[in-house]
């Protein structure tokens, strides 16, 4: 990561209350052994190393992809609720004419916890929500420090499985002949902070016989119903009903400027083809989700290389994580201006870190809507005048 | 197992103190489908990238290339409720460990012309278009192979 040094022109004075706001706290735990996988001495990728990632052994380098993909999530959610996030590189199935990349999901899931303090209790009865989820919105952990996601990595990638194809350990778009980790993880990751559903879409049952939380938030628009409100030879139907399958929930129905296609009857669209594709259905928006540049979202049935979160982090919102700004300011006073003043420029939701004489004061995102911007952070007075440096990653390109 | 084994016998330990009663799962009627019943998954598995429609299919289209499926990554895609037992607490929370369940994931396809594409991977897709329900195998797979050292 390059820092873009810019400067920022404060457009007005402003004193904060004191609100504490917490990022959520992704906490990778790595489950190989010495000398393999994320720990492996192996030399590192030197395309890699070429494109900023800083890691000196390759095991430094798939550690410090991984780690990326959990501190964007982690800027974009709040919990108080450390997440364990485990992970191993493992050989999963792979030969000359594909290979498996990855594989994420919640190690659990829960229901009709009761409160803790600061926290609440279940918010819907007799429903599943994933680890991480449940643990959030209860604000204590539900099961004593245990890891809440599972993921893995194919580590025969690297050795040359897949003829002329290797792990990208960089950020932004992998280069011909490379597979990106990053963005890989950053997909699998969403799927174990709950994007997904636990239906068996083959059969419509729903998991142990109670709904998930995900599945609530689902309407079929040719039929006026809610998944909730379904018999399963209904959700069956519905999770083949291209087109008519619907996300309803208010975050992401309130977001619906941020796409340009994919939304119809004022909701957005999920995937859902005919016939069933069971590794794509139903817990991907539809692929005609896109922006006014074309660029795709995040979570769609396939990897486009021009992929934006667009809806996903609302769709997160819908179903119990709070934005880590919500408790911020909102009015325009309370937002500085950035303008370039060398290299490059700040693309629409990149990250930033604000720095103030070289502490780090505020991370948050760019908007190119009214100029570029970010909030600052809760209790902090800025001065008429002031300048600041931040570093940015724009080269997630997110 | 050893989890499961723990489930149960907390569900056991919860009947035996007095006025602790063990609830069904939400309260609600277990919907676990009686007509299905464990059964091995069937090994060399293959799936295949359909060069008409560009998405992956259980059945080989003419022409098209394939790429093998373990039973170990069958069982983690698996969407199967089979064996996985709410553990339910004294204060009403309820869990379910997944057992490596539920995974979703990603595969890259390379098609017969050397094309690659990189789609999703999930339980159903295993069951279609037979619309057949495979089920989880009722043992956990094998601990995985670990990376040769490198």
């Amino acid at each position: 990561m390059t820092p873009l040094r810019i400067t920022i022109a404060l457009l007005a004075t402003c004193v904060y209350s004191q609100i504490a706001v917490a990022d959520a706290d992704l906490v990778p735990v790595y489950l190989d052994g010495a000398g393999t996988g994320f720990n492996s001495n192996a030399t590192p990728h030197a395309l890699s190393t070429s494109h900023g990632n800083p890691g000196t052994t390759l095991g430094e380098q798939r550690r410090w992809a991984f780690e990326q993909a959990l501190n964007y999530w982690e800027r974009r959610l709040d919990s108080n609720v450390p997440i364990r996030v485990e992970t191993e590189m493992t050989n999963l199935d792979c030969d000359a004419f594909g290979a498996v990349l990855a594989a994420a999901g919640p190690n659990s899931v829960y229901g009709n916890w009761s409160a803790a303090a600061g926290g609440s209790a279940a918010p819907v009865a007799n429903t599943w929500y994933g680890e991480a989820l449940a643990n959030r919105i209860r604000n204590a952990d539900l099961d004593g420090g245990s890891n809440d996601i599972g993921s893995e990595f194919n580590a025969q990638i690297d050795a040359g499985c897949l003829p002329g194809f290797v792990w990208y350990y960089g950020l932004g778009d992998a280069p011909a002949g490379t597979i990106s980790f990053h963005r890989t993880a950053l997909h699998e990751i969403a799927h174990g902070l709950n994007v997904l559903t636990l239906v068996n879409l083959t059969t419509g049952s729903r998991f142990v016989g109670a709904d998930d939380i995900y599945m609530t938030f689902l309407h079929d628009h040719s039929t006026g119903k809610n998944w909730k409100n379904m018999s399963n030879a209904e959700r069956a139907i519905s999770a083949v009903d291209s087109n008519d399958l619907h996300w309803v929930g208010g975050q992401v129905t309130a977001s619906l400027g941020q796409i340009s296609s994919g939304k119809s009857g004022g909701h957005a669209q999920m995937y859902a083809p005919l016939p069933l594709e069971g590794g794509s259905s139903v817990s991907h928006w539809d692929t005609d989700v896109d922006d006014a540049s074309g660029n795709s979202e995040l979570m769609e049935p396939a990897a486009t290389g021009s992929e934006k979160m667009l809806l996903t982090d609302e769709m997160l919102h819908d179903m119990g994580w709070n934005d880590v700004t919500a408790n911020n300011c909102s009015f325009a006073s309370d937002r500085v201006t950035v303008s370039t003043t060398n290299n490059g420029t700040v693309n629409n939701n990149a990250c930033v870190a604000l720095t103030y004489d070289g502490a780090t004061i505020n991370t948050g995102t760019t908007t190119a809507t009214a100029g570029q911007y970010i909030q600052l952070q809760d209790g902090f007075n800025v001065q008429t005048g002031a300048t600041f440096s931040a570093n940015t990653d724009p080269d997630i390109g997110l | 197992m050893l989890k499961l084994a723990i489930s149960l016998a907390t569900v056991l330990c919860l009947l035996a103190i007095p006025g602790v009663q063990a609830e069904p799962a939400f309260q609600a009627p277990y919907e676990i489908d009686q007509q299905t019943t464990p059964s091995p998954m069937q090994p060399g598995y293959r799936i295949y990238l359909d060069p008409e429609t560009g998405k992956l299919t259980s059945t080989a289209p003419p022409a098209a290339a394939g790429f093998a499926i373990s039973n170990r990554t069958l069982y983690k895609f698996s969407t199967s409720d089979i064996n996985l037992i709410p553990e339910i607490r004294p204060d009403g929370t309820q869990r379910v460990d997944l057992r490596g369940r539920f995974r979703q994931g990603s595969a890259i396809v390379r098609d017969t012309d050397g094309n690659t594409r990189i789609l999703r991977l999930g339980g159903d897709m295993f069951t279609s278009p037979e619309g057949a329900q495979i089920q989880a195998d009722v043992t956990a797979p094998k601990d995985h192979e670990p990376e040769a050292a490198r």
